[in-house]
């Protein structure tokens, strides 16, 4: 366990715990802006426009649970994840032995579906519960301590009405944080939308929102980040310009970034 | 030239038998009798004989064809048991990973290439149009077919059947339950068929009443009929 600046410790060494345990994301500078990491426990909406880089920071958060043995879970919609690794960038710190050794678990959410026998068009709310329990069963076995979702827009195409997206956020994110899971789920937007997600009620519901964007400076196009809120913790709302390296993601201030 | 019915008075009736080239439906309530008359229908006659069965296995459907003492040469095709495979089998997973709940090895068994649905209509209309001519084909029940697929459907399939019949000299003749489905379906079925025979059953005191109705024979509407019958040792009887 890593002690943040936040955790005191007596003359015993006992934790004068001041603010909430951190789940280091290993990435420094978005360490940094949390002011230690992301609260543990936590259920973090990961938003951003396509191309934004919510795929790659969300992985990389996981390989570098999976260095600290903590155990992740990757479920995904929207592609195999055979096709999300060979797409990953090559990070330093990546072995095949994570998977082999269950330390990474990649679920495809398409076949929890089939299994279910999930109408595609239209999830009923007992199928909503029993997603969120499969979930939460997945993480249990996996003794999963990080997970990422990508993304909860693909999962909410399936529901009619936000109140079942609604429900279902609130019964997951009380799932996962019961089982001590820090988990990141992944938002798609599109220019068009003027919220920080598709249906406005994800945002509102997550304990923090990381919102990841593009930004035109120079004729070239730069990865922003800025986190939006971050309950359990006091922290930076400041705009960042992200590097995304094979030796992981770094954070510039914006002031700085991309004017070499 | 006519295919004969298998009893000797409906054949009387209609003509010599049923026109070939046609399109014939039994319809009647349930234990009245249409599989019996199906099976009956499957054993006779020189042509090749195919039987589409839906509700029985082909053990079920050839063991009551020697219970009768006919012919077994019919070609039976199990529908049913190829619906319990893909179909049935697949809801029980269903109900078992929706009760018990998923394991890892589950969600990476999991194959792609099953979630592809098998469409019986499909596969029957597939199968009969590889039957070479003459032939007799029974369809023991279309019930099965207007459940999974609806009644639109199955009349578009009918109607391709209808012409390829019709171009091979073959016949099919099709079962119905009677009172399962709203009126409109049934007429639009009747509606479709060449030769339509209603079997009927009503208590009269302690007795049962049976009465075959031949209620449409396509351009010789002076064949329609009225006639008692009883289902015996020797499958379907008209008294006359």
């Amino acid at each position: 366990m890593s002690l943040t600046k936040e955790e005191r410790r007596d003359g015993n060494g006992h934790s004068l715990s001041i603010g909430r345990e951190k789940c280091l994301t290993g990435i420094e500078g978005l360490d940094n802006v949390l002011g230690g990491g992301i609260p543990r426990n936590n259920t973090v909406l990961l938003t951003g426009n396509c191309g934004t880089g919510k795929t790659s920071l969300s992985l990389e958060f996981l390989l570098h649970g999976a260095l600290e043995g903590e155990n992740g879970l990757y479920l995904s919609v929207t592609e195999p994840y055979e096709k999300l690794i060979a797409n990953m960038i090559p990070y330093d710190f990546f072995t095949r032995d994570m998977i082999k050794s269950g330390k990474l678990t990649f679920i495809d959410m398409t076949a929890i579906y089939e299994r279910f026998g999930f109408n595609r068009d239209r999830m009923t709310i007992e199928d909503v519960d029993l997603l969120v329990s499969a979930i939460g069963d997945l993480t249990t076995e996996t003794s999963a301590r990080r997970l990422v979702i990508d993304s909860i827009t693909s999962v909410a195409y399936q529901l009619d009405t936000q109140e079942k997206l609604r429900n279902m956020l609130l019964s997951l994110s009380k799932t996962l944080s019961g089982l001590g899971a820090t988990s990141l789920i992944i938002s798609e937007l599109t220019a068009a939308d003027t919220s920080y997600s598709k249906y406005g009620v994800e945002e509102a519901i997550a304990d923090g929102v990381i919102l990841m964007g593009n930004l035109e400076r120079n004729g070239d196009l730069l990865r922003t980040l800025q986190v939006i809120k971050m309950r359990g913790t006091s922290h930076s709302r400041a705009k960042y310009v992200l590097d995304l390296t094979t030796a992981g993601t770094l954070l510039v201030p914006l002031l700085k970034g991309g004017s070499s | 030239m006519p295919l004969t019915s298998g009893i000797r008075e409906l054949d009387n009736v209609l003509g010599g038998g049923f026109i070939e080239g046609t399109l014939c439906a039994v319809v009647g309530p349930p234990g009245s009798g249409c599989g019996v008359f199906a099976r009956q229908f499957a054993s006779v006659g020189p042509e090749k004989s195919y039987y589409f069965s839906t509700n029985d296995a082909s053990e079920e459907v050839y063991n009551s064809l020697k219970r009768f003492g006919w012919r077994t040469d019919t070609t039976v095709i199990d529908i049913g048991d190829k619906y319990h495979d893909t179909v049935l089998l697949r809801r029980l997973e269903v109900t078992k990973y929706r009760q018990e709940g998923l394991k890892v090895k589950d969600v990476h068994d999991y194959e792609e290439t099953s979630s592809r649905p098998f469409n019986f209509l499909t596969y029957l209309t597939h199968e009969i149009f590889r039957i070479k001519p003459p032939f007799r084909v029974i369809v023991d029940s279309l019930d099965f077919f207007i459940d999974n697929y609806g009644v639109e459907d199955v009349l578009g399939a009918l109607r391709t059947l209808r012409t390829y019949t019709r171009r091979n000299s073959g016949l099919l003749l099709v079962t119905l339950t009677k009172g399962v489905f709203e009126p409109r379906i049934q007429n639009s079925i009747d509606a479709l068929m060449d030769t339509l025979i209603e079997l009927e059953r009503a208590r009269v005191g302690k007795k049962f009443e049976s009465n075959l109705i031949v209620s449409k024979v396509k351009n010789y509407p002076e064949r329609s009929k009225i006639m008692q019958y009883f289902v015996g040792e020797g499958g379907i009887t008209l008294m006359e």
